[in-house]
């Protein structure tokens, strides 16, 4: 063997070793741009009541901000996580009602319950346009200052609550 | 009689002014991933998502946005996975000049036995 051939064999490992670890990245998984970011200004209805909402409707603590719909399946199954976390008045929850239909959004809740704070309306997706959503759900921390420091595509469960979001919840 | 012409020129659907715009927004929703099913662009896509983002380009364009202006809004929410030609960064940097590398390496080894 010569000195050439070992060269182009460590080139050849390399590359499969990179490859390799290339077919066990999700592809879904993007890390979002806005992370570190202000949380886009917005001024939307709420699903309940006839008032407006807009970045003042956060509270002074952290928040976890919830994209959801009624027609999404996912959400369905990280539900019961969301009433876990609602019970928890550290921190606030609030929901954005992602292109749903009024009386199919509040449906939804009287089956499974309200575990929202208040739920902001986006009917037609510009606020989740803004917020690069496109995996309903999705699920951000925001600080009191509004600062995304958190966001995760697809549905939550225990191991992402405890391990990824209760830790940056309870940093200080 | 001027009003009239001029509301015939802006309804023409040939008139200079929006063809420009339509080949723009046709060039750029091919040159746009579809988030929701990746290995489409957005000019193939008829997800939701995706007729979103293509009626929000077309507002853009006709606010007087450029491609550019565009892009950068699409990548700054959605990272720049979302352009079929991401901009050259520390994170992609192999995936740009990593074959051109490669054929200069393999190259010169070819050339060198060649010689001998």
């Amino acid at each position: 063997m010569n000195k050439s051939s070992i060269f182009l064999a460590v080139i050849f490992i390399f590359l499969s070793f990179f490859l390799l670890k290339g077919l066990y990245n999700d592809p879904k998984k993007i890390e979002s741009p806005l992370i570190g970011k202000e949380f886009p200004r917005f001024k939307l209805n709420d699903l309940y009541l006839n008032i407006a909402h807009s970045n003042d409707s956060f509270l002074d603590k952290k928040t976890i901000i919830n994209v959801w719909a009624s027609w999404c399946l996912e959400c369905e199954r990280e539900h019961r996580h969301l009433i876990d976390l609602s019970k928890n008045k550290q921190y606030d929850l609030v929901g954005i009602n992602y292109k749903d239909e009024i009386k199919d959004a509040k449906g939804w809740l009287n089956m499974r319950g309200n575990p929202y704070r208040i739920i902001i309306r986006d009917y037609n997706g510009d606020l989740s346009l803004n917020l690069g959503v496109y995996g309903v759900p999705e699920t951000y921390i925001i600080d009191k200052n509004h600062i995304i420091l958190y966001k995760h595509i697809g549905a939550i469960n225990s191991d992402i609550i405890n391990d990824e979001m209760i830790p940056i919840l309870n940093k200080e | 009689m001027k009003s009239l012409v001029f509301i015939i020129i802006l309804l023409n659907p040939f008139n200079g002014f929006t063809s420009d715009l339509d080949s723009q927004y046709k060039s750029l929703i091919e040159e746009l991933r579809c988030m929701v099913c990746q290995n489409q662009n957005l000019s193939e896509s008829e997800a939701p998502l995706a007729i979103d983002m293509k009626q929000k380009i077309r507002e853009m364009l006709e606010s007087g946005k450029s491609e550019n202006e565009i892009k950068a809004f699409l990548a700054e929410r959605y990272s720049s996975y979302i352009l079929y030609e991401p901009p050259v960064n520390r994170q992609n940097i192999i995936l740009w000049f990593g074959p051109l590398v490669f054929i200069l390496v393999l190259s010169y080894f070819l050339i060198r036995r060649y010689v001998k």
